[in-house]
């Protein structure tokens, strides 16, 4: 055990000057302290501790990547706060998300829509990506906000993330939305996804009035054709 | 709730009540229970007719849109349409409203309608068929209600389908495929039934889908039409026992094969008693049905169906062959000596060099010599060395330049480096060069052995494209060379 707590020491001093292409066996007792603290709550913990203080502290680009790729897989609430201020740093945003994504705790996805009002550009496409990958219903108002942006990255970000969402708070933010005409495609597809959530989940009217919608003249032919599919899906479908 | 579990939790609680009911304390509540009771129940069968209702409109709704699509001039919503026919809306009625819109349709409409009803498979649609089929001339759309007719047909429908395999080319395969396809137990008699009307033509076109259709009961009539006075039927019967039969059949297929005229026709038909003996799973035991066979026969059509034992090999047929050899007869002689030229395998060769040796007359020493040549070189448990070694024996024995080119064409089946320089002498001699150069490059074309002895390969397609005048040879040696594969001709199956 000691032996392990030493090695696993050494591995953490090593990871301070990690930089990729260094030799990534001396970070090896991390990984297999990942592996072996999955039954004890405590040392998990421990472990998670050490990483965020590694995570604040004045490293290398390259660590904290790792290090967030470390928390993905072990995070709870108690990294949140350090990865969230990762969250409007260019380099490093992404991989903040990239744990910001899987750790299942409401004040990781918190974080994410709180970046929302601090973020712009590429930076607002990955949160707003991020909280349609996680399914934040607590995020449609958010996002539903950026519909309307001017940039045409952030307005079809917007528009995919209510579409990965597919309630029906989602929907009807949806077929609000008047968003610039370059997103236009996103938000037909995404109430397309909202329309088959609704069938796949037996709500017929519902997926039926979306696709009614869709069906269109003024709409592009292959959103006429999935609808029309839509509408005979739903008719197909016995009460 | 379904209407089922709801139906099943009223039967519950009746069941409950006529407990309740036999409980004095409850007794006068329980003409209130039994009026709720029925109450429920009328609920539930007015929701239900309801549904019922709401069903039936949802699904003229779908009809309706399904017309309107497929009626339609953009193909790419017609498609849409035909998904729905594949599809949806699984209900006879359905089906009869949307085979009624055939007649309405555009021709391209109507074609993709036709696959699409064949594809929903649901009889119901057949009628329309048929009203449809006594409408049109138009090709394509008989070759879609042909094709349709496969899935959606019956045995009523087989006259029209053996009457289109008459027809033009594509109604012809359209027709030909269905009778293949139709489902049922009483295609096979209703195929039986128009038979005999038949030209020979259309007689050899339904043998063959008879024996497609493993119909195994219809054999007696293979076997009666193998003995037919056309060459054509004969030939597609014994065709299509070759498919299906099995040792059981062997005694009724002599008789084709006597009847058989000799060359091609008879050569198919006794091998078409080889692949029904080949079916006994009792190896050893092959031959015993035409062993049995040959028995009752007379001596002139023993003597042609002895060739055909020899084709079939084994211990038993070797000991009446011998027979026959040693028979002081010479008819007898040369017919066993025949049937010996046709064993399938290369475990008479000893016998083969042995009687080669001892042969006066030419013709008979010619034939040995084919058999040897032939089997030789059969693929078996022998070393590829030992095959090439009788090969080259064999070689020796030849007196006549046309041997020596067989021989050096049969080596290309033996896949060895050796044969490869067995080879490469006779490219030098402008009378067997063009043969060698085949065999060559026709090993060449097996990549696992040619990658393997790369340098030698290369050298010998050098040789072939300095010697050859084979405009094939060359193609293919420029090929190899560069490591590119060939793509042999196809060979129909009736060639």
């Amino acid at each position: 055990m000691a032996d392990d707590a030493a090695k696993l020491d050494s591995a953490c001093e090593a990871l301070k000057a990690y930089n990729w292409g260094a030799d990534k066996n001396a970070l090896q007792p991390i990984e297999d302290a990942i592996v072996s603290t999955s039954s004890d709550a405590a040392a998990r913990a421990a472990l998670e501790a050490r990483l965020i203080a590694v995570l604040e502290s004045d490293v290398s680009r390259d660590a904290k990547d790792y290090v967030c790729r470390a928390l993905a897989v072990i995070g709870s609430t108690a990294s949140v706060p350090s990865l969230a201020t990762l969250l409007t740093k260019e380099e490093l945003s992404h991989m903040a998300r990239f744990a910001l994504e899987r750790i299942p705790s409401v004040q990781a996805a918190d974080a994410l829509r709180a970046a929302l009002a601090t973020v712009s550009g590429d930076l607002k496409v990955g949160v707003l990506s991020s909280l349609g990958n996680r399914g934040d219903a607590a995020s449609v108002t958010q996002i539903a906000a950026a519909l309307g942006d001017a940039d045409s990255k952030v307005a079809a970000a917007a528009a995919a993330a209510l579409g990965s969402i597919r309630t029906p708070e989602a929907a009807k933010a949806l077929a609000a939305a008047k968003p610039i005409a370059a997103a236009m495609s996103i938000v037909m597809d995404s109430r397309l996804a909202c329309a088959e959530a609704f069938l796949a989940q037996g709500k017929m009217e519902d997926a039926r009035a979306i696709y009614m919608l869709l069906v269109g003249e003024s709409n592009p032919k292959l959103i006429r054709l999935a609808a029309t599919r839509g509408i005979q899906t739903c008719l197909e479908q016995k009460r | 709730m379904p209407r089922t579990e709801a139906l099943e939790s009223v039967a519950l609680v009746t069941k409950v009540l006529a407990v309740v009911k036999r409980n004095s304390q409850y007794r006068l509540n329980c003409h209130r229970i039994v009026i709720a009771l029925v109450a429920i129940v009328l609920a539930i069968m007015l929701l239900d007719w309801r549904l019922a209702v709401a069903d039936d409109n949802q699904q003229d709704e779908l009809i309706k849109m399904v017309a309107d699509l497929i009626s339609g001039e953009d193909k790419d919503f017609r498609a849409v349409g035909f998904e729905s026919v594949r599809s949806g809306a699984k209900s006879a009625e359905a089906t009869r409203h949307f085979a009624a819109l055939l007649p309405k349709l555009s021709p391209e409409s109507q074609i993709g309608l036709l696959s699409a009803l064949a594809d929903r498979g649901d009889r119901e649609a057949r009628p329309a068929l048929i009203t449809l089929i006594s409408m049109t001339q138009n090709e394509a759309i008989r070759e879609a209600i042909l094709r349709a007719f496969g899935t959606l047909g019956e045995a009523a429908d087989v006259p029209v389908l053996v009457k289109s395999l008459s027809a033009s080319q594509r109604e012809r395969a359209a027709s030909h495929i269905s009778l293949k396809q139709l489902q049922g137990t009483e295609i096979a008699n209703a195929i039986l039934a128009v038979l005999p009307t038949c030209s020979a033509e259309l007689q050899s076109d339904l043998l063959e889908i008879l024996a497609d259709r493993r119909e195994t009961t219809t054999m007696p009539v293979m076997i009666q039409a193998a003995v037919n006075k056309d060459a054509i039927v004969r030939t597609a019967a014994m065709r299509a026992l070759s498919k299906i039969a099995g040792p059981e059949q062997v005694a009724g297929m002599v008789c084709g094969v006597l009847r058989a005229e000799t060359g091609r026709e008879r050569d198919e038909a006794e091998r078409a008693i080889v692949s029904a003996c080949l079916r006994n799973p009792d190896v050893t035991a092959r031959a015993a049905p035409l062993i049995q066979a040959m028995q009752g026969l007379a001596a002139a059509d023993a003597a042609v169906i002895v060739g055909t034992l020899g084709r079939v090999g084994g211990p038993d047929s070797l000991q009446i062959v011998e027979t026959w050899i040693k028979d002081s007869d010479a008819g007898k002689q040369q017919s066993g000596l025949r049937a010996l030229c046709n064993w399938p395998n290369a475990s008479i060769v000893p016998r083969l060099l042995e009687l080669f040796q001892q042969a006066d007359l030419p013709a008979t020493r010619a034939m040995l010599l084919a058999a040897l040549i032939r089997v030789a070189p059969l693929p078996d448990e022998r070393p590829n060395q030992e095959r090439l070694a009788l090969l080259e024996k064999t070689l020796l024995l030849c007196q006549e330049n046309d041997d020596r080119n067989r021989v050096i064409e049969r080596a290309r089946a033996i896949r060895t480096i050796e044969t490869l320089r067995f080879l490469l002498p006779f490219v030098e001699n402008p009378v067997t060069s063009e043969k060698a150069c085949g065999s060559i490059v026709e090993l060449a074309h097996h990549r696992d052995l040619r990658e393997p002895n790369k340098l030698e390969f290369d050298k010998a397609l050098d040789i072939v494209l300095a010697t050859s005048k084979n405009a094939e040879s060359l193609e293919r040696a420029k090929r190899y060379k560069i490591g590119q594969t060939w793509e042999r001709p196809k060979v129909t199956s009736k060639q």
